[in-house]
């Protein structure tokens, strides 16, 4: 039988697999990209926070305190490996006796993971506005709080849009390292897949098809996203009159 | 209405305003002028807090201004400035861009504060470009917004810091225009510029400035005819 011959049937056998495991890995990455946008705000706004000196005691120690814990936990996401994130956070929660499943397990690494990279992502798209729309805003009567979520977060926000696309196609791939914690993704069917048929290197070029293949049409979408929000100009727009 | 006292300011290597005295009286308008580096940006920015005096204190509106939000946010919705690059927010269009403070700083409703951008836009002549963004319009374009921006809060005093410098000269009269149309109507106004012949124009007081100091400060007329300084008479000739 040739190679090729010998790969079309481990795909007509393990497809049924192979397409959960897709399944899940697409999931892990859209939702835990989108969970991690949203925590990434939670923890870029913390780090935003105007300290003003006339301000009462315990308000600037919250603003500050919180602003610190922020950076730390960007520190140790980006810091380490999410694999061995993965470990800790499972066999962390299995010693505490909380158990909940793979799948639960992986979602909540990938988004924590996301999380502190995106919230990077962010702090550079607001460093890059011009300090000058703040200071408009401010001269307006507007707080620092209402320049940071009228003008400063929608212009940051529109602009990492192609970043967020990237975080979504770097997750299909590193969502791989889940398999090590027992989740059903993609990964782990194609070497549950090796180990049951013996064929190794069959098996893992199966999967690197399927990887290759979602990624590029992800990429092809993603463009089409971006595309559509630059050229819809006017749709954003009335987004943000619905600000006003 | 404001008050400046003994006011300094240092960045650090050396007073850039040594003990300003100023009062600034409504329905006036006052042009600073001076070299470059005198201060004159600085001593605007002081007015509202958007730079922190080292020393002195500025009385606005009755009000002795402090690092305080509450504070500045309640004055600062009734003094408004212009600035030389605009500082339009890009993401929104003009009529929002005009509507933003009167909505959420004077809490009007969405109606009122779109009702108050429009008229705003109207008294520059930009209510035909209401769904321009900042990116699709000229400079001209930009700075009348930016100042309609300032109108849509009825504020009563408007601190203007050299709105033409950054204008290709074939835009500078239009913005000039909007501002003549101001004072015509009595609007209070603190004024940094360069452009001599219009502060001729519309000037009733002079400030100019020197190295931190207001070396004089004069009706306009009796300035512009004879200035008392060998400085002020350079710097007029210089830029005549
Ligand atoms: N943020 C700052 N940090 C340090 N020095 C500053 C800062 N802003 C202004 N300066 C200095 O303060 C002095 C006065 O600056 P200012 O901008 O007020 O002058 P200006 O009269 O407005 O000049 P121009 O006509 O060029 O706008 C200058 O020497 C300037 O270098
Ligand atoms: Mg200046």
């Amino acid at each position: 039988m040739s190679f090729l011959s010998r790969l079309w049937t481990l795909f007509v056998n393990g497809y049924p697999l192979l397409l959960e495991g897709l399944q899940s890995t697409l999931l892990l990455a859209f939702l835990g990209t989108i969970f991690g946008l949203f925590i990434a705000l939670i923890l870029i706004t913390v780090q935003s926070f105007h300290v003003m000196p006339g301000e009462p005691f315990i308000t600037r120690a919250i603003k500050h305190t919180s602003a610190r814990l922020s950076k730390m936990y960007v520190a140790f996401f980006r810091g380490t490996p999410m694999l061995v994130q993965a470990m800790v956070f499972y066999y962390g929660l299995n010693q505490m006796g909380v158990r909940i499943g793979f799948f639960a397990a992986g979602l909540i690494v990938v988004s924590l993971n996301t999380a502190a990279y995106l919230t990077e992502v962010l702090k550079a798209g607001l460093n890059s506005l011009d300090v000058g729309q703040t200071e408009a805003s401010l001269s307006l009567g507007m707080s620092h709080f209402q320049t940071y979520v009228r003008i400063l977060l929608p212009q940051a926000l529109k602009n990492m849009v192609p970043a967020i696309g990237n975080e979504l196609i770097v997750n299909i791939k590193d969502t791989a390292v889940l398999s090590v914690i027992g989740v059903g993704e993609l990964f782990y069917m194609g070497r549950a897949i090796a180990s049951t048929t013996y064929r190794y290197t069959e098996a893992f070029i199966l999967v690197s098809i399927i990887y290759l293949v979602t990624v590029l049409i992800a990429v092809e979408l993603l463009k089409r996203v971006a595309a559509a929000l630059g050229k819809e100009g006017p749709r954003l727009s009335s987004q943000s009159e619905g600000l006003v | 209405m404001i008050t400046v006292e003994n006011l300094v300011k240092d960045y650090g290597d050396g007073a850039v305003l040594k003990t300003i005295n100023l009062t600034f009286n409504p329905q006036e308008i006052t042009v600073i002028m001076g070299p470059s580096g005198s201060g004159k940006s600085t001593l605007l920015r002081c007015l509202n807090f958007l730079e922190v005096p080292t020393a002195g204190t500025v009385d606005v509106l009755g009000t002795r201004l402090k690092e305080d939000p509450k504070v500045l946010e309640s004055i600062r919705e009734r003094i408004a400035m212009v600035f030389q690059s605009f500082y339009l927010f890009d993401h929104l269009n003009a009529l929002d861009n005009c509507a933003l403070a009167p909505r959420h700083v004077l809490n009007l409703s969405k109606e009122e504060s779109h009702a108050r951008a429009n008229a705003a836009l109207q008294e520059v002549g930009m209510s035909e470009f209401i769904t321009r963004k900042p990116s699709q319009l000229s400079g001209g374009q930009k700075q009348r917004v930016a100042i309609a921006r300032a109108l849509a809060m009825n504020p009563e005093v408007i601190l203007f810091d050299e709105p033409t410098s950054a204008l290709d000269p074939e835009n500078v009269g239009e913005v000039l225009a909007t501002m003549s149309a101001l004072a015509k109507k009595h609007m209070s106004m603190i004024l940094v510029t360069h452009e001599m012949q219009f502060a001729k124009r519309i000037a009733d007081r002079i400030i100019f400035m020197d190295q931190g100091e207001v070396i004089e400060d004069r009706p306009a007329a009796a300035f512009f005819q004879s200035p008392n300084s060998d400085k002020a008479k350079r710097f007029l000739a210089h830029l005549a």
